[in-house]
């Protein structure tokens, strides 16, 4: 019998493990507590929903490492441990703690699909053999174990070949080769992604589709294939940075149970025990298939194989873990049916990722190896308004496959070369170069997409040209908005469209209507008439859309704790949201769920269909805060802060003239509009000035410059600058301690927590190590600042969240105000142990904070420091760099009652940081860090402390590449010196460091070393 | 532009396709995603207009090795779409097929506001045409009731066929049989005897009898449970498909029922609660369904379908009969049950070598 079980997260969010394994823990969680099973969660990702005590009994914020997850079995003596919901990292450290003899000591049951299941599953090696064995059919391949193996078997092959890692994640190093040059070249990278230092080389399969069938089987060896999902990129392009549609479009009956068959042998024969997913090639031009690969666990795949059908994998894979049969649990929609099912979709969903490179500077188009930063899923009664409603989903401005700037700035050739390079975005691309006259079958040629998908592009571009030629034609109008224009788009396209049409609310639920559904998994459609649901929402809780850099799991954390605050105190609540990964897309977490666009129309179209409920829109973060006036102006009732106090802090603007007017201080800026003026400024106000373009180029967003030649620099490069596009040219101060308070307001009183940053300003406060309490700011200096925010909240009639952020030097600047949830208001809550959703909560339904005085400053009562995830070794090519503009795409966290102590276990939470043991590479090719890095140097003295100088560059790059050097620390922003040392550490994985500050502190950690003592939070 | 009326006065619009007549028949729902070929040539849906609930009907085109028999079969299709196809084996679209086979279809359709009028009131009558709405709904009125009409006389072969050389005979008694169960006999060796469904005593020459799916209202048929008994004093096996299992189970003492809208999809689990107690993702098409009175001896149940309890499948505990109300041939659908011709192959070669 078993009493308590060890669940296993995922850690930081990282290109390929993000908010899905948040979901699926969750899942998990809740699955074992419906069955008295008691939980110990250890995951330090402090800003998942998971790692609260709603849902599990015992968090641990710590390293996912056999280390510490041995120190957690030991307090806790768990019966049983479930490696399958934290992702390729739970799965990684399960096996090792097997391994290690750790699960042995303690008598610690595994439960799910066994240790050797997922061992033939993860090793590409064993993987074949019993793939062999199964006689189940696999594309010609070799396992390697050092570069030269890997040659040896691409020339037996034959080029152009596939190279695959074993025990990696998204496709880590993985690439297709095309010569021995290019095996050559990349080789080294793949070896350092696999913790078992193997690669397979194997027969590139060039345009053939990809699809998955995400399988459910129990102990007993009942199985189903519960989606089949089909990459509209053929093979080559990872399935995370593929456009999916579900359910499978293109295969016949036969390919389809082929493919299933397939698929359950795989199942078969790793005895998989709860979920996997099984990937296939499968011929365009012929009935051959071939199973390319596994994941014996919950994954980024099966979060949208769960949204897309309604299926709740994690939940039924954890009942099936427990032993239950697939025909004992019961289907969570209807209710009244078994698990033991296939889904039947009556709409079509599509997934498209989110990319970030030009923020990165990657120039690289899409491969084997994961890039993307986010997903999102849209859901249609045709492909062609799923796939449009996921373009705009995407927010990067675009209406639509057309008519954005993308679509209408590109010409035929640059269409071309994008398509040609499988640039993101690509479907943009193939609809204008369609407009320009190229045909479906050239696109056809060039990218190898299947023309079923290209005929939808071409689809709706026919149409777009249609409208723009007899607009008003009715007909044409309702087609449009059944291929998934919107009537904002139309109307931009023949003026006023006056159409009175409204979509229908449709409900998922598993059974494409054959039986009735007790959940209300909502979606909109122009695809039918009629309305599933009647009106009956108190409130309308708007979530934060995809993800992005900046935009993450903490966002989905206020939107949850906002909607169930307001549940507990007994309203009925919505949540909007279109994110797949994520916990708010859950349809079982509150009264209904609407799985559509955050936009104007959208929102309206609920708040009329569902009666007028009060919307809610600052728990998603930045997302709904543009929308407040627009949505103010139709009628909608917002809940909270009022439209013209959320346009103050927005304003830059109104923003300042709001400070000035109360005296409080802020940095110098100014707006400049042209060159001339901006280097007037800079001059006049001292360099380094920051720069703010309206106008972006390419992904720059903000820079520092030192001097006059990079102001013009950056300004010629990044951004258009001109009356209509003004430039704003502010005072950096890299100085002093940048510090924020996260707060409550009810526009009387105020809630509020303040944090440090470790770094000085200038570093993005998403990038930098914060820590709470504060450690350096004096009690005056919290004083002030707790004093401006309060003004600032009571001017403002803040009602609900805010968080406004410090530069604290030679006095207390305010730099920025946001009245909205901030990223840190998950760990606030945590370290605090209040939860500001639920404040928020109070105001919103009781409009007061129920607190005695009109400051309450909370303040946690240890040391509590969240640390950035970097995911450098996946940005391929990218820079490592620290500045204003935000990298990092993840965080976690970690307390202690000491504060090196708590830092060091946030620190090494974040992946690949580790503590070096024998030698640092430290150094600086920026004067301006020259000292703070000597600093630095002395601080690891009792190290083996290198720099470029002394090494020499050739030795050094191939230490690094050679896995021996343990830590890299550096400072500035030197590519053209640095570029080669900072690229491999992050493709070797090798930790680094990018700023003295956090490097000093880091030194002194590392001197005291780590407290091998865990405690639960 | 055209309607779909039900007799119950509901009139859907939406764009008519394929051939230019109008169609009357009992309306019915498949939630079946892919395998639209098979579906729309299963002679089972004679006397029906299929809806199909996933929206995208048409993707993959036609070709001839996905029929189950020599034609469209079914009254009239409906859909939301009726996409362009592409697939490599594909001879032309579905609105092309439609038209060559002179079968009209509707799409456009709110299919999900239909299916849920379809569950929540039962199977309709209805109608697909351009004509008046009023003339639609006159139509269905005029027209007999599909559970009154003998169609299993349309779609039954109309002379003996043989197929296969094997050793192992079995007779097919055709009301209706789907190529794919012919195929799955073929496959293991058999050589399969065609027989029309009301000369089935031409398949007693045989060495075991196969009662075949088939449309219509299994009561109509009630001269065949005369065939399953004449075929158990012969010690022959028997199988039942479908409405070859509601016809051997009419003859060990069952009573039919219409279900409210029938089971048509592919993804129903079904329990084998007798041989091994696992649980198969079978293919259904079915509107009639069967229950035993405590009175009905040796017959046990075998399968069952979890959700409503449906029998699913029985055996005899004295003679060798197995029979299956879902579709073990699959076609469409998944082939988790196909193991059941092996068995019953299996029980018909140690009869014969007896």
């Amino acid at each position: 019998m078993i009493k308590s079980v060890l669940v296993l997260g995922s850690g930081a969010i990282k290109v390929a493990e993000a908010a899905e394994f948040d979901y699926s823990g969750s899942q998990a969680l809740k699955a074992f507590r419906e069955e008295g099973i008691g939980t110990v969660l250890m995951n330090p990702n402090v800003a998942t929903i998971q790692t609260s005590k709603v849902l599990a009994d015992r968090v641990y914020f710590l390293p996912l490492s056999p280390e510490f997850a041995e120190l957690v079995i030991e307090r806790e003596r768990p019966d049983a441990i479930v490696c399958g919901f934290g992702g390729q990292t739970a799965l990684s450290l399960c096996v090792e703690l097997n391994d290690r003899g750790v699960l042995d000591r303690y008598g610690v049951e595994v439960l799910g699909t066994p240790i050797e299941g997922i061992r033939t599953a993860l090793s590409r090696d064993r993987f074949r053999k019993a793939m062999e064995k199964a006689g189940i059919p696999m594309p010609p391949s070799v396992a390697a174990r050092d570069p030269e193996g890997a040659l040896e078997a691409a020339l037996s092959m034959g080029f152009p070949v596939m190279v695959r890692v074993s025990f990696n994640l998204g496709g880590a190093g993985a690439f297709v080769a095309y010569s021995r040059e290019e095996l050559q070249s990349r080789i080294y990278k793949a070896f350092a992604q696999s913790s078992i230092k193997e690669v397979l080389v194997e027969k590139y399969l060039d345009g053939w589709k990809e699809v998955e069938f995400e399988v459910v089987r129990d102990a007993h060896g009942n199985k189903a294939a519960v989606v089949c999902m089909e990459n509209v990129d053929p093979m080559g392009i990872h399935t995370g940075d593929s456009i999916v549609v579900a359910p499978c479009q293109t295969l016949t009956d036969e390919e389809y149970q082929w493919g299933r068959v397939l698929s359950m042998g795989v199942a078969d024969a790793i005895g998989l025990v709860g979920e996997g997913n099984v990937q296939l090639a499968v011929n365009y031009g012929g009935p051959e298939q071939y199973v390319i690969e596994t994941n014996p666990r919950m994954s980024r795949s099966s979060a949208l194989a769960s949204k897309a059908s309604g299926y709740p994998l994690a939940y039924i894979a954890a009942k099936l873990a427990l032993g239950y049969r697939l025909d004992e649990v019961v289907n969570q929609v209807t209710r009244r049916t078994v698990a033991a099912f296939e889904p039947s979709l009556d709409y079509i969903v599509v997934k498209h990722p989110r990319w970030e490179n030009d923020r990165f500077g990657i120039r690289e188009g899409l491969g084997p190896e994961m890039m993307s930063i986010g997903e999102v899923m849209g859901i249609g009664r045709t492909l062609e308004e799923a796939w449009q409603k996921a373009i705009r989903m995407l927010d990067i401005g675009e209406p639509g496959l057309v008519g954005g700037r993308m679509y209408q700035s590109a010409s035929k050739e640059r269409a071309l070369e994008a398509l040609r390079g499988r640039e993101p975005y690509w479907p943009i691309y193939a609809a204008r170069a369609m407009e320009l006259g190229v045909t479906v079958d050239e696109i056809h040629s060039i990218t190898k997409v299947d023309r079923f998908f290209l005929n939808a592009i071409k689809r709706v571009v026919d149409l777009y040209m249609a409208l723009r030629s007899n607009g008003q034609r009715e007909d044409l109008i309702e087609e449009a908005l059944v291929l998934g224009f919107t009537r904002d788009q139309i109307s931009e396209i023949i003026g006023n469209s006056n159409t009175s049409r409204m979509p229908a609310i449709k409900r998922i639920d598993t059974l494409a209507g054959e039986w009735e559904a007790s959940t209300n998994y909502l979606y909109m459609s122009y695809g039918g008439e009629y309305d599933d649901v009647v009106p009956g929402t108190d409130f309308l809780v708007v979530g934060a859309g995809v993800f992005r850099i900046g935009v993450s799991v903490e966002f989905d954390w206020s939107t949850v704790n906002m909607a169930l605050s307001l549940k507990r105190r007994g309203y009925r609540v919505a949540i909007l949201n279109y994110n797949p990964e994520t916990v708010s897309t859950d349809w079982d977490l509150v009264d209904r769920l609407y799985f559509d666009e955050i936009s104007l129309e959208r929102i309206v179209d609920i708040f009329v269909k569902e009666g007028g409920p009060t919307v809610i829109l600052y728990a998603g973060g930045q997302i709904g805060q543009r929308l407040y006036t627009l949505l103010e102006q139709r009628g909608v009732r917002i809940g909270g802060t009022r439209a013209r106090s959320v346009d103050v802090g927005e304003s830059r603007n109104s923003f300042s003239a709001f400070l000035d007017e109360l005296g409080i201080p802020q940095p110098e800026w100014y707006y400049a509009k042209d060159m001339g003026e901006a280097i007037k400024l800079a001059e006049s106000m001292g360099y380094p000035v920051l720069v703010r373009p309206s106008y972006v180029l390419g992904g720059t967003y903000m820079a520092v410059a030192y001097n006059e030649a990079q102001l013009v620099d950056f300004l010629r490069r990044a951004a258009i600058v001109g009356e209509r596009y003004p430039v704003v040219v502010s005072r950096y101060m890299p100085w002093g301690i940048e510090a924020e308070i996260d707060a409550v307001s009810d526009g009387r009183a105020l809630v509020a927590t303040p944090i440090e940053h470790v770094e000085p300003p200038g570093v993005h406060s998403g990038d930098s190590t914060m820590v709470l309490p504060p450690r350096k700011l004096t009690r005056s200096q919290l004083g002030k600042m707790l004093e401006i925010t309060h003004v600032i909240a009571r001017e403002l009639e803040v009602k609900g969240p805010l968080n406004v952020q410090f530069i604290v030097a030679d006095d207390v600047y305010v730099v920025e105000a946001n009245l909205r949830v901030s990223r840190s208001m998950p760990l606030v809550s945590k370290a605090t142990g209040v939860n500001y959703m639920d404040l928020v909560a109070d105001v919103l339904t009781e409009e007061r904070l129920k607190v005695d005085d009109d400051l309450v400053v909370l303040t946690p009562g240890r040391w509590w420091v969240k640390s950035p995830q970097f995911s450098w070794s996946r940005l391929r090519g990218a820079y490592p760099r620290l500045g204003p503009v935000m990298y990092s795409t993840g965080e976690v966290a970690s307390f202690s009652s000491d504060f090196h102590d708590a830092l060091l276990k946030s620190w090494l939470s974040a992946t690949p940081n580790r503590i070096p043991r024998r030698n640092a590479l430290v150094y600086t090719y920026d004067d301006a860090y020259k000292k703070d890095i000597e600093k630095v140097r002395s601080a690891l003295g009792y190290l083996d402390v290198m720099d470029p100088e002394s090494v020499g560059m050739d030795r050094l790059i191939d230490a690094l590449k050679g896995g021996r050097i343990d830590i890299v620390i550096t400072a500035g922003d030197t590519p053209d010196m640095d570029y080669r040392i900072r690229r491999i550490s992050a493709d070797t994985s090798t930790p680094l460091v990018l700023h003295p500050s956090l490097a000093m502190e880091l030194a002194e950690a590392f001197r005291k070393g780590l407290k091998m003592h865990v405690e639960p939070w | 532009m055209g309607y779909l009326a039900l007799e119950d006065g509901t009139v859907l619009r939406g764009r008519l396709f394929g051939a230019d007549r109008p169609a009357v028949g009992e309306v019915v729902f498949t939630t079946a995603v892919v395998g639209y070929p098979q579906a729309l040539t299963d002679p089972s849906y004679k006397g029906q207009i299929l809806v199909f609930t996933h929206p995208l009907i048409g993707n993959y085109g036609v070709s001839e090795d996905q029929m189950e028999s020599d034609g469209i079969t079914v009254e009239g299709v409906v859909v939301f779409e009726n996409t362009r196809p592409s697939h490599y084996r594909s001879v032309m679209s579905l609105d092309e097929w439609l038209k060559a086979n002179g079968v009209p279809g509707i799409s456009r359709v709110d299919t999900r506001h239909l299916v849920i009028k379809l569950r929540e009131h039962g199977v309709m009558m209805g109608a697909i045409g351009n004509d008046d709405p009023e003339r639609l709904l006159e139509a269905i009125r005029r027209s007999p009731r599909y559970d009154e009409v003998d169609y299993v006389r349309a779609v039954s072969t109309r002379r003996v066929i043989e197929y296969g050389e094997g050793r192992t005979c079995i007779g097919v008694v055709d009301c209706g049989v789907k190529k794919s169960i012919v195929r799955e006999l073929l496959k293991r060796g058999a050589k399969v005897r065609l027989v029309p469904c009301l000369d089935w005593e031409k398949a007693f020459e045989c060495d075991a009898v196969l009662f075949s799916n088939g449309p219509g209202n299994p009561k109509l048929l009630s001269a065949l449970t005369e065939a399953v008994w004449t075929a158990v004093e012969y010690r022959l096996p028997i199988m039942g498909i479908c409405l070859g299992h509601q016809v051997v189970s009419m003859a060990l003492g069952a009573e039919v029922y219409k279900l409210k809208y029938g089971h048509r999809a592919t993804n129903k689990p079904v329990r084998d609660v007798a041989l091994t107690g696992k649980v198969y993702i079978t293919t259904h098409n079915h509107g009639y369904a069967v229950r035993f009175p405590n009175t009905a001896r040796g017959v046990r149940v075998w399968a069952v379908q979890p959700d409503d309890g449906t029998i699913e499948g029985i055996y005899h505990e004295r003679y060798p009969i197995i029979t299956a109300q879902f579709h073990p041939e699959a076609s469409p659908g998944p082939w988790d049950t196909r193991w059941l011709f092996d068995k019953f192959l299996k029980v018909v070669e140690r009869g014969r070598v007896q």
